[in-house]
């Protein structure tokens, strides 16, 4: 059995999917949290579970929505479970009626049915499933409530017989008599359903609603429907059809070119009749029937006093304290990040790494009597390479657990409101601050979260930007450099170098935009979704599941990259090197040394650890570990300021910031920007980007007589 | 000056005006499509929540559901005032 997993955005599609499934997908408080399908398991059944991105009709817009359609279309599924915002009931309600059109077992999971009632509306699931004809079950997704009774209804819904075909009049009778007679089991009558629950001894017999939607467009769908061979998709894929969905449209007029004029002739009628389109003929119909529906189903209370977001809202959104609010958030997140708590813990474990373990490490591997080969390489290549980037765990986790604490309250959709005009000025919207503000924790994320951008040429320029967005990765590097370099100060020399990837980020946005992504204006449409306390348990989890990514990376790539960094270093061109000057990462260093001569960090080590750092960006510091024969912490800040100036120091920091997008991002890249020229020519763009800036920086600081 | 007896692009109403839409003109097919699935359709009734400064988005209540869309785009709905309750 497979189940796809629809609802609109933002109802907890991927919280019930967690809770179902027991994955840890992504979850957030903003629509387009899930961009693409994922698939889990519903243990309990044995059923797959396919997690989709929200849609809030049948006829997508955006790439995201465009998957959900396509695999409602493509009939690889037993079932659908509906996820259904109760407070949002309305609306919802909408896409339901749309995918009732699905001659397949349907179930509706009514959640928030906890936030409604605290909105003073009391929705009755008993009434809800009577006049939908499919079962609907309330539940509380992110506690958990009402799970239980989900699973059971599904798989009574699932296991039942299936009737093919639409049956009219007496036939249709004939089939819901069938489905009573199935005694103990369930049963779906196309165009309607029988469930008849296990425990129960009357059988409860639902029939899904006809909605007449005129005879205009009636008589079409029914001209349509025979060019589809599957009985259970004809009307959906006839109703996409007559919308115009595009990849149907191609299919169906591929085969059958003459049912065009249908099309067209429909579109002129109902446009001489005053209605837009298709849709909005359909989606017209389809209102008319849920605002007759509503007054007997939901139990609206006295209205209370205005709901806390929009008191909440009117500081946040505030005209003119909003967006000075949102630079003090931002600050204060930098500050707990970098100063109060981040760098204390940062140089606790980097105590502990340098000293009591490496001697540990050393004395054990000397009583079990290693070969000295072995010994180096695990104290100076393993814990040294391993260790450097290990020691900034704990800034990584607290910049994680903010960025989740945004993504879970709500307030990510308010920022794309405040910056929106800003970002208009760089041909971008609001909206793409989100993938940006994402990509501070990790710049693949980020590009994906384009995803919900409608645009293609937004989308790709948004995606092609986000890596100039410091991710945790640089973070290590500035964290190493800002501690060993700068006494006074580190927060405002951090918050410069993320300044510089966001105004680089930013022309490069108004620079694409005016040139090869030239177009119309993008749509605009930005949900404000109630604000949501941070559930605990969701907090800490969305921080373990973005940070613990970091600890896999220093326990795989950069534990191998390690290893062989330290080999290189070890190895010369003609066997074993006397000393790291004469090994072949050395010589491969000083290859590309006078290059980066200009820029002022003109040594071998830093050339190496910039080819390295493509790998991850963490890899630099972890090649500087070796290249430097130090270890971490404290002997390589030594090491460091020996081969840097404060000034070549920041030249270094604002190239690392640039350069190129690691191996992960360019591979994220390739995926989301169709034409793969164009991630390439940013490549190089902004390693030029980063050259010129870093030279600007040092030679212009030397003039000032900076020193260098 | 808006005035709730003649109709106004929904960009020139001032915040805390209650109004009824009356087309839908102007706007990108994706958009209006949005707007229509979520039942944003002529005849609904809507409330400007806020005008973000120097012509930035206006954040717009209707049916329950706050939504935030572009000035310009706000200029491409025609709305009509309802009249203000005199004891508000």
């Amino acid at each position: 059995m497979r189940i796809l997993l629809i609802g609109q955005p933002n109802t907890g599609k991927t919280t019930l999917f967690n809770r179902l499934t027991g994955l840890q997908a992504a979850v957030g408080n903003w629509s387009g949290v899930t961009v693409e399908e994922t698939v889990g398991r519903i243990r309990r059944l044995g059923y797959a579970l396919v997690d989709l991105p929200g849609i809030y009709d049948l006829v997508p817009i955006s790439h995201d929505e465009a998957i959900t359609v396509r695999a409602l279309a493509s009939g690889a599924y037993d079932g659908i479970l509906n996820i259904v915002d109760a407070s949002q009931l309305r609306r919802n309600l909408q896409l339901t009626l749309a995918l009732l059109s699905i001659e397949r077992p349907i179930v509706v999971a009514l959640n928030m049915v906890d936030v409604a009632e605290a909105e003073g509306k009391a929705v009755d699931p008993e009434a809800l499933a009577d006049r939908l004809g499919v079962p609907v079950v309330p539940v509380v997704a992110r506690t958990g409530a009402g799970l239980d009774a989900l699973l059971e209804v599904l798989d009574e819904t699932m296991v039942g017989r299936a009737y093919a075909g639409r049956p009219a009049g007496e036939e249709r009778e004939a089939a819901f008599a069938e489905a009573a007679a199935v005694g103990g089991e369930s049963a779906h009558v196309s165009g309607g359903t029988a469930v008849l629950l296990k425990r129960s001894d009357a059988p409860v017999l639902r029939r899904r609603p006809e909605i007449d939607v005129g005879p205009k467009l009636e008589a079409a769908l029914q001209a349509v429907e025979p060019a589809f061979s599957d009985p259970t998709l004809r009307r959906f894929l006839a109703e996409r059809y007559l919308e115009g969905v595009p990849e149907i449209v191609n299919d169906v007029e591929r085969r059958r070119p003459a049912l065009r004029s249908v099309r067209e002739q429909l579109a002129s009628a109902l446009h001489a009749g005053g209605t837009e389109s298709v849709q909005a003929a359909l989606v017209e119909r389809r209102y008319a029937w849920i605002d007759a529906l509503i007054p007997a189903v939901v139990r609206q209370a006295a209205p209370r006093r205005r709901p806390a977001s929009e008191r909440i809202d009117d500081i946040v959104t505030h005209p003119m304290v909003g967006i000075p609010l949102f630079i003090a958030l931002m600050l204060f997140i930098f500050q707990w990040t970098f100063d109060w708590l981040g760098t204390p813990l940062s140089e606790a474990l980097d105590a502990f790494f340098s000293g009591p373990l490496t001697e540990a490490v050393g004395r054990g591997l000397e009583a079990i009597g290693a070969a000295p080969f072995f010994r180096a390489l695990i104290v100076e290549g393993i814990i040294a390479g391993v260790g450097a980037v290990l020691v900034f765990v704990p800034q990584i986790f607290i910049l994680f657990f903010f960025i989740s604490l945004l993504e879970d309250s709500g307030y990510l959709a308010r920022v794309a409101v405040l910056m929106d005009r800003l970002m208009d000025r760089f041909g971008l919207s609001g909206k793409a601050f989100i993938p940006l503000i994402i990509g501070f924790g990790c710049n693949v994320p980020g590009v994906m979260a384009a995803r919900t951008i409608e645009s293609s040429r937004e989308r790709w320029a948004t995606a092609l930007i986000t890596p100039f967005m410091s991710c945790s990765a640089r973070l290590v590097v500035y964290a190493l450099f800002v501690g060993a370099f700068f006494s006074r100060g580190q927060g405002l020399v951090m918050l410069s170098l993320y300044l510089v990837g966001i105004a680089m980020a930013l022309l490069t946005a108004r620079l694409l935009t005016r040139t090869v992504l030239r177009g119309a204006p993008s749509m605009y449409l930005v949900e404000l979704p109630p604000y949501r306390v941070p559930n605990v348990r969701t907090l800490l989890r969305g921080t373990w599941e973005k940070g613990k990514g970091f600890i896999i990376k220093a326990g795989t790539f950069i534990f191998g990259g390690s290893v062989v960094i330290w080999l290189l270093g070890a190895v010369g061109p003609h066997g074993t090197a006397a000393s790291i000057e004469e090994s072949v990462l050395a010589l491969l260093g000083r290859a590309l040394q006078p290059l980066f001569q200009p820029l002022g960090f003109g040594t071998w080590q830093a050339a190496v650890a910039l080819i390295t750092g493509f790998l991850a960006k963490e890899v630099v510091v972890a090649t500087l570990g070796i290249a430097f024969y130090a270890g971490e912490g404290t002997a390589l800040t030594a090491a460091l300021k020996s081969a840097f100036t404060p000034l070549s120091a920041y030249a270094f920091l604002v190239f690392v910031a640039l350069y190129v997008p690691c191996l992960a991002t360019t591979a994220a890249l390739f995926r989301e920007v169709p034409r793969r020229r164009w991630t390439v020519l940013m490549m190089g763009y902004s390693f030029a980007l980063a050259y010129v800036l870093a030279l600007v920086i040092y030679q212009g600081g030397r003039l000032l007589g900076m020193g260098g | 000056m808006f005035a709730s007896d003649r109709p106004h692009p929904l960009s020139d109403v001032p915040v805390g005006q209650t109004v009824r839409v009356e087309a839908l003109l102007n706007l990108s097919a994706p958009l209006k499509a949005r707007l229509t699935a979520l039942g944003l359709v002529p005849g609904t009734e809507l409330v400007v929540e806020r005008r973000m400064p120097f012509g930035g988005p206006v954040v717009v209540r209707f049916a329950d559901q706050r939504f935030a869309l572009r000035r310009t785009d706000a200029g491409g709905i025609v709305v009509r005032g309802e009249p203000r309750c005199e004891f508000c």
